[in-house]
């Protein structure tokens, strides 16, 4: 009888070292995608004031960080790439079990699809969703509701198909993965691509709002399933287009959505319309989505109706905001590591459409204003081409676009000029024997803040500060160049970024 | 059911658990029930065609008993016989045989019509009628007595372990242990749990791995010539040893847990010095089958030099015939047999070869030298059992011989087969590893009993690992494509 305890001991402890070298094994080889994307949703321990659903429109379109700055709004991005309507239910389903919400507010432009009800194209983009998702019965029902038995294993037993992943094994695999200070958005897909995006695009041909598409279709179904869901606990369901270029049949099904919304006496906020804020030369990452200027646009529109009409933000405790605050300095960190990684001019100009930042560009080649590219990109951040002239050397522009200035003879003068963003001065910093120019140097406020060879070329220097304090968060250099058909891109500098 | 499937994850412990919860008289009334469902899980009318089996060999069981001359007790046999082998070649051989006649009479220009029925293969139906007719013949030859309890050998035929892939169990061995169930013993569980890691390690780590390199060079030979065929024949010699071989582990593994000792199915036979040796190592539940109930009746090596090659080359014919109907299998088979009876035949030449320039037969060189042409010899053999038909194998041999391309061997051509580099020398490294194995085998080193006479703490960290290992290097759910991952396209 001894001996039997002893070896059922044994058996039981060989099941525990196993168990627990099986769970290391598989956390090493998994996708860390999900979790850097939920984490922070998991391990939030309030209730957020909104939460965001829908697809790539979504999770691109809106930053609920940008909404906690601008309007004290807590909110949480659960769009995905690919995510349609189904999943987003699931989604939400799933979230409800964490958080109580407020507001939801989903974009509609999967509300075409039918007799699918995720994406054939995304499939790999629902592990964003499921592999963050704790182990259970939600978890269970929304694989089998949404995907063939076939796939079931994949998503509730992710180490079926991340275990191949052996030989890609990188430094990536290694050590904890951060979660990222976005609250589920994605910026201009900054994780994935190594340069923000500007795409012009051209504005959709747009159709009457009474045209539009009235069969029913999978999409609408589990839209009609997330406004009931919504409305049973409370919550107030928004629906939203965000604005792209949609085609003549798109916009026939997202007018559909208009239907909907108003049997439910839900709004319904479509922003494909005719005096729409985005820009179509400057706000795009594609045809489709928009890039961090856009993004920042629809989010503060869109936080102005929570805001206004939900009366939604500004009200939360000390400890809440103190949090929000404090991640709000890591998204910041993230978005300056961010725009340092650029090195093409237009899109470190799109990223600097942004309320945080002031800005001094120093011009040295006029030529840059015939090309309209730049010229909208200027536009963007608020500079009037009416003060801009051949002799124009400085432009300063305060808090990403409220103001500009441009400035002529800067470069001539040796003297403070006052602007909008503090007193500017150009000082030579060190001569030659001769009395020749060795370097110069910017300072704004009497505080030195780059310093340069007079030798180095550039068409262009860009200082840009932090507003509240003046801080420097960046400087860069650009010249002309034909290289990979970038036409300004950075050039080194002997000040280090 | 496959092994390798979740299915079989969860069916296998709730029978070993309530195997051994139920009492005695119960248990092979609980396994024959696991066996059916096991075996209905593929397909559930084909269940019949086992319990036809069953009932023909058991009712020739009794009536061997029964009968009063040795007349009577042949007649039963024969019957047996020609009931189960005539289901046998229904399934297995129709087509096979009404084409071939067809083939026959085009060569005199003569057109025949014949019907080709749309026949599913019954999974296992080869290994489970030998298995049965085995039963016949050993309780005719009085080596057993006939069973009268006909679950009990339903059960004996349907045995759920080796019910689809062998071992080809023996009545003497497999009835007896049937009628004998013992109590749950730790130790044999342990060791039965190591033996399915190891033929998992087998099954889903080596071969089905190797099998994605050859699947890519045979499935497009025509576009794969010279060294790529070489190596992907290597490599199949691995995978459809890996792959029998496995699976015969497993089954064994499973048989243990439950104190069932099922036989040796494979005894390193790549390490053999003669291709004799080889099919003495190789599927050993089939040679012996093979040697009991059908070389020996034949007349074995006692009716002269001429019969006992012609003995030989019919038991490899019909063994071809075994493995599939086909004329490549023929030809498989006809080969073995060929290397079997040119080795004998040569014999007393390559004896006075040996002597003339003083060799010895027990050098180190030596033997290497038999194991590897051995391992040519067999593995030419491999091709035809490979090819989907007789005239692809000898395309294939064409194309293996007239394409001159030795640098693919060193330019990394060799990884765009399927497998990539990591993944082709991780095949390599494991193709190793079996080959140490099966070398302390050779030696006598149970490799698992020195395993399992460590400490504990070593004992539980090597199982641990074992298993994680097979689950990250195993081929087995879906293939990691980082491509769908990326957010290129929304």
């Amino acid at each position: 009888m001894k001996k039997g305890y002893k070896k059922l001991l044994s058996a039981v402890f060989c099941c525990a070292v196993f168990l627990l070298m099986f769970t290391a094994v598989s956390r090493f080889f998994m996708r860390k995608t999900s979790y850097i994307k939920n984490a922070d949703f998991y391990s939030y321990e309030g209730d957020f004031d909104v939460l965001f659903l829908g697809s790539s429109h979504m999770v691109m379109g809106i930053s609920p960080m940008e909404l906690w700055k601008e309007y004290g709004i807590t909110s949480y991005n659960l769009a995905n790439h690919g995510q349609w309507i189904p999943v987003d239910y699931w989604a939400l389903k799933n979230a409800l079990q964490y958080t109580t919400p407020k507001a939801v507010v989903l974009d509609v432009r999967a509300i075409d699809i039918d007799n699918n009800k995720y994406s054939p194209e995304h499939i790999s983009q629902l592990h964003e969703l499921f592999d963050a998702m704790p182990f259970g019965k939600m978890k269970i029902d929304a694989v089998k509701d949404l995907l063939p038995k076939d796939k079931w294993m994949e998503y509730l037993f992710n180490f079926s198909i991340y275990h191949t992943r052996w030989n890609e094994i990188d430094e990536s695999f290694f050590g904890k993965a951060k979660p990222s200070p976005e609250k589920g958005a994605m910026l201009d897909n900054a994780d994935h691509y190594d340069e923000a995006t500007v795409e012009e695009i051209d504005p959709p041909v747009l159709i009457e709002k009474d045209e539009m598409y009235l069969q029913e279709t999978t999409g609408k179904e589990y839209l009609r399933k997330i406004i009931e869901l919504c409305q049973e606990n409370e919550i107030e369901i928004i629906l939203t287009a965000l604005p792209y270029s949609p085609s003549d049949m798109y916009q026939r099904w997202l007018n559909s959505a208009a239907v909907i919304a108003e049997e439910y006496g839900a709004p319904y906020l479509d922003y494909n319309v005719e005096d729409t804020f985005v820009n179509f030369h400057t706000d795009y990452f594609d045809d489709a989505h928009l890039n961090s200027s856009g993004n920042r646009k629809a989010t503060f529109v869109l936080g102005k109706y929570l805001a206004e009409e939900c009366g939604l933000g500004n009200s939360h405790d000390e400890k809440t905001a103190s949090v929000w605050d404090k991640d709000y300095k890591k998204y910041m960190k993230f978005k300056l590591n961010w725009l340092k990684q650029q090195d093409s001019l237009n899109s470190y100009l799109m990223l600097l459409c942004d309320k945080q930042f002031d800005i001094v560009v120093d011009i040295y080649n006029p030529d840059i204003w015939k090309d309209p590219s730049y010229v909208y990109l200027f536009e963007n951040l608020g500079v009037s081409m009416d003060q801009v002239t051949e002799d124009t050397d400085c432009i300063v522009i305060k808090k990403g676009g409220e103001s500009a200035e441009a400035l002529r003879g800067f470069h001539g003068s040796e003297g403070v000029v006052e602007t909008s963003v503090g007193q500017l001065g150009l000082f030579i910093e060190d001569m030659d024997e001769k009395g020749n120019v060795v370097s110069y140097g910017v300072y704004v406020d009497e505080k030195k803040r780059y310093s340069v060879p007079a030798d180095e070329p550039a068409d262009m220097r860009i200082l840009v500060l932090k507003d509240e304090n003046l801080k420097t968060c960046d400087f860069a250099a650009f010249s002309y160049t034909v290289e990979k058909q970038k036409k300004y891109k950075l050039t080194t500098t002997a000040v280090k970024r | 059911m496959l092994f390798n499937s979740l299915d079989f994850l969860i069916f296998f412990p709730i029978v070993v658990l309530v195997y051994f919860a139920i009492p005695n008289k119960m248990k092979y009334l609980w396994l024959l029930v696991a066996s059916y469902y096991f075996y209905m899980c593929w397909n559930a009318k084909y269940a019949l065609l086992i319990l036809f089996s069953t009932a023909v060999t058991y009712a020739s069981g009794i009536l061997i008993d029964k009968a009063d001359t040795a007349r009577q007790k042949k007649l039963v046999v024969a019957s047996s016989f020609t009931l189960n082998l005539a289901v046998l070649f229904f399934f297995k051989y129709c087509n096979f045989a009404l084409d071939a006649v067809g083939k026959f009479f085009l060569l005199f220009h003569i057109e025949l019509h014949l019907p080709v029925f749309d026949l599913l293969l019954p999974v296992g139906i080869s290994f489970y009628t030998f298995q049965a007719l085995s039963y016949t013949m050993d309780v005719y030859r009085g080596e057993i007595y006939a069973e009268k309890n006909f679950f009990r050998y339903a059960l004996f035929v349907s045995f759920f372990p080796q019910l689809v892939a062998g071992p080809i169990e023996r009545s003497k061995n497999l009835l007896r242990q049937l009628a004998e169930p013992k109590k749950f013993c730790f130790e044999a569980a342990r060791e039965g749990f190591l033996l399915i890691i190891w033929g998992f390690f087998l099954k889903i780590v080596l071969a089905d791995r190797i099998a994605i390199f050859v699947d890519t060079v045979y499935g497009d030979y025509r576009k794969y010539g010279g060294w790529y065929l070489v190596v992907a024949t290597v490599l199949f010699a691995f995978q459809i040893y890996c792959d029998f071989y496995g699976y015969s582990v497993i089954a064994m593994g499973a048989a243990k847990i439950l104190r069932i000792q099922l036989m040796d199915n494979f005894d390193a036979p790549y390490l053999s010095v003669s291709v004799a040796e080889f099919w003495r190592r190789w599927h050993i539940s089939l040679t012996s089958w093979f040697k009991d109930y059908l070389y020996i009746p034949l007349g074995g090596s006692k009716k002269g030099v001429f019969r006992k090659y012609l003995n030989k080359m019919i038991v490899f014919l019909v063994s071809g015939l075994w493995h599939g109907a086909s004329f490549s299998f023929v030809a498989w088979g006809g080969l073995n047999g060929l290397y079997q009876i040119l080795g004998e035949a040569l014999m007393p030449v390559r004896d006075r070869l040996v002597s003339f320039f003083g060799l010895r037969r027990e050098s180190l060189g030596h033997r290497l030298l038999h194991i590897l042409g051995t391992f040519v010899l067999v593995d030419f053999a491999w091709i035809f059992f490979r090819a989907n038909q007789f005239t692809e194998a000898v395309a294939i041999i064409k194309r293996m011989v007239s394409v001159k391309n030795p640098w693919i061997l060193f330019d990394g051509s060799l990884y765009e087969c399927g497998l990539d580099q990591k993944s082709f020398w991780f095949m390599i490294f494991c193709i190793l590893v079996l080959m140490v194995a099966d070398f302390c085998r050779q030696k006598g080193i149970v490799v698992r009993d020195v395993i399992l006479k460590q400490d504990f703490w070593f004992r539980w960290l090597f199982i641990s690992a074992a298993v994680c290992f097979v689950l990250v290097f195993g081929i087995w759910g879906t293939l990691y494509d980082a491509s769908g991952f990326l957010y290129f396209q929304f």
